[in-house]
């Protein structure tokens, strides 16, 4: 974390990730949605805007409603699922809500019922059925959380099986919102960059 | 480009699906050998089935989910038995014969590494693996070293997994395509 406020201290920002406009569907309202991503029921799914999906991704809105909120960015081979619970001898879906600037890092399994605003998910993480993630909470990368975990508002959980590992500032949600607009930002296609400069620095910036 | 993918597979693979399953298009059904999916068995899209050097055999009322590989790289057949559940990314890789009993759960990620295979009732828990070894049934795996015996989970396995099926085979077909048997019955 501490490296983050130098370099933003010095104005230094994280070098740009081009991608192939062709890779991509950029909408209206300003999201990246990556064509080698399998979204599910896409009439079930909203992304309110300026979200990035990237390849392998699945979003699963057959089952039931996915709303995804603004900033969000969401890394490669992920699994976005809503969960379900044996209700009164049925099995109900919940509909799956995820607020504004939270990212969710490469390859981590998400089946929250619900993810608040500011969050930040590592990678390969495997948050199970039902969990709730508050506002400005974060999951270190490699964390399992069991089902129906609860993560308070400030807190920071990791581990196997996850578990509160302490608190945050209440600066968090500033630099949370401050971190997914950059990732959001660095995010270009390369295709400016090959009409501003010369081909082979697009290229050699590409990979 | 997805279209052209599906045909391509589809001429391929000798998929024999029972007219009761439910199995996406957009699983990625393999290999050049043949391919069995039994009654009620329900499969994901983005899974993975690839039959490469023999057939796999899938039992009924299994439930596959999406990112779930299950590989067979030997001539002997890969056979899956019934009322199973394999979640988000679980692998099942290696050589054939019968490698899932029946009533089993593997959680998110969990791998049954070549030469290991599970008997009956089952849970091996999220992200752990087993190499080269059987599990005794109702056995719960929890993690490295960390294991305890669960007497009475294949009924309850059999009966959750059965109403969930009841659940997606409502759902699913809604915004899906599914795959269809393309051998003859004779």
């Amino acid at each position: 974390m501490s490296e983050d406020d130098w370099s933003m201290a010095l104005e230094l920002e994280a070098p740009p990730i081009y991608y192939n406009k062709a890779d991509y569907i950029q909408t209206a309202s300003g999201n990246k949605v990556s064509r080698n991503s399998v979204l599910c029921g896409s009439q079930n799914i909203t992304l309110v805007g300026n979200s990035v999906i990237m390849p392998g991704t699945v979003l699963r809105g057959d089952l039931q409603l996915l709303k995804i909120g603004r900033h969000v960015i969401v890394g490669e081979n992920c699994v976005l699922r809503p969960s379900y619970k044996k209700y009164k001898g049925n099995i109900a879906f919940f509909p799956m809500t995820i607020g504004d600037y939270v990212t969710v890092g490469a390859k981590s399994v998400v089946c929250a019922a619900h993810i608040g605003s500011c969050v930040n998910i590592g990678e390969n993480c495997i948050i199970s059925k039902r969990c709730i993630l508050k506002d400005n909470s974060m999951v270190l990368p490699d964390t399992i959380l069991p089902p129906d975990t609860i993560v308070p508002p400030l807190t920071v959980f990791g581990g196997n099986p996850g578990v509160y590992l302490g608190d945050l500032p209440e600066s968090q949600q500033l630099v949370q919102k401050q971190h997914a607009i950059t990732e959001y930002k660095r995010f270009l296609p390369n295709l400016k960059s090959a009409a501003a400069s010369p081909k082979g620095k697009a290229k050699a910036a590409s990979p | 480009m997805a279209a052209k993918l599906a045909t391509s597979t589809q001429s391929l693979v000798q998929c024999e699906v029972h007219k009761d399953a439910v199995v996406c298009q957009d699983a990625k059904v393999q290999g050049s050998h043949g391919i069995k999916v039994g009654e009620g068995t329900v499969v994901h899209p983005a899974s993975i089935i690839h039959a490469e050097a023999g057939p796999i055999v899938i039992g009924c009322f299994n439930i596959i989910e999406e990112q779930v590989e299950i590989v067979n790289s030997s001539e002997v057949p890969l056979v899956i038995g019934d009322h199973n559940m394999l979640e988000v990314g679980s692998k099942v890789l290696g050589e054939g014969g019968r490698r899932v009993g029946d009533a089993n759960v593997l959680e998110c990620r969990s791998v049954l590494k070549p030469g290991s295979s599970v008997s009956n009732g089952c849970t091996l828990g999220a992200c752990t693996w087993l190499e080269g070894e059987t599990l005794s049934d109702e056995t719960v795996v929890v993690g490295p070293g960390l294991r305890h015996v669960e007497s009475g989970a294949k009924e309850t396995h059999v009966q959750a997994v059965t109403k969930f099926i009841e659940v997606l085979k409502e759902t699913l077909p809604r915004s899906h395509h599914l795959r269809k048997s393309n051998v003859k019955s004779t």
